[in-house]
């Protein structure tokens, strides 16, 4: 008897049969000069406020955060989402549900980290995590693979949320019900 | 003492697949299944969980643990990167309740 399969949408990942949708986020070099190769909704990351105007129309936009001041201004802006949403605090996370702005959780980068850096990570997802719930801000919960083998089972995800501090129905709602509204402001 | 039927603790099967490392041997999963779970979890937590390495045949094996520490365990097994230096991705096939589905599910998988 094979596990029931979970429905998950994956806003940052490779495409897999394990996911209903999956949406390919490209640098903005790249989505610019249209590299985008999966059917359907593609994305553009930018590193810079600035550059948020350049992406394409009908694009996932995503600011790639890391820094407080940087993640403030990009969750002002009209982005989607906002990749590495740490260092977080109350305003951030009050705008975020305002804006429905989506806030990544990137299981790769979870996975490639180690020893401190993993223990530093966990830590402010933590913080992002709880803060979220409080405010009641989306929570993302992206693979992150770029390849085939890269590309996780979603109970993996699910389980990636689970030890951040989200319930179960909820840490699947992140995989499913959360991106799905997140690509319906999209088109 | 065989303990009664009532306080025997339940389990969880936890049905995974390797890639890039079909050709290693059950014994070096083993070893960097408990070094990835001992990296995460820590030696208390670890002895909680009362993890098992039950099957491992050609990249597809079952590990059994506590049910509370289900979603510990599929991270753990999420971070494992190398096994005997060589780069692998792991991927979980799905959570079982008993030991025929999760090999089924395992064959399938």
């Amino acid at each position: 008897m094979r596990e029931r399969c979970l429905r998950a949408i994956d806003l940052r990942g490779h495409p897999s049969p394990l996911y209903e949708r999956t949406v390919e986020i490209l640098p903005l070099a790249e989505a610019e000069r249209g590299k985008c190769e999966s059917v359907g909704i593609c994305g553009a990351e930018v590193g810079s406020i600035r550059d948020i105007h350049r992406i394409p129309k009908g694009m996932l936009r995503v600011v790639r955060g890391g820094e407080r001041g940087k993640n403030r201004a990009a969750l002002e802006e009209n982005i989607h989402m906002l990749a590495c949403p740490y260092p977080f605090d109350y305003v951030m996370a009050g705008l975020a549900a305002k804006k429905n702005i989506g806030l990544e959780i990137n299981v790769r980068e979870i996975i490639n980290a180690s020893g401190v850096g993993r223990m530093r990570l966990l830590q402010n997802l933590h913080v992002t995590v709880s803060l979220a719930l409080k405010y009641r801000a989306p929570l993302v919960i992206t693979s992150g693979s770029r390849m085939g083998k890269e590309v996780k089972h979603p109970r993996v995800l699910v389980a990636f949320g689970m030890i951040l501090g989200l319930d179960y129905p909820l840490s699947k709602s992140c995989i499913y019900h959360i991106p799905k509204k997140i690509l319906e402001g999209v088109t | 003492m065989k303990s009664l039927p009532t306080l025997k603790h339940s389990k969880r099967y936890i049905a995974f697949s390797v890639k890039g490392a079909e050709s290693e041997g059950r014994g070096e999963i083993k070893k960097a299944v408990f070094k990835t779970i001992m990296a995460l979890l820590g030696e208390c937590e670890a002895s909680n969980a009362n993890v098992h390495l039950i099957s491992y045949t050609g990249g597809q094996g079952i590990l059994v643990c506590n049910p509370e520490y289900v979603d510990k365990c599929i991270v753990a097994l999420a971070c494992m990167k190398k096994v005997n230096k060589v780069e692998v991705f792991v991927d979980v096939i799905g959570v079982f309740g008993m030991l025929e589905d999760a090999k089924e599910g395992a064959r399938y998988g």
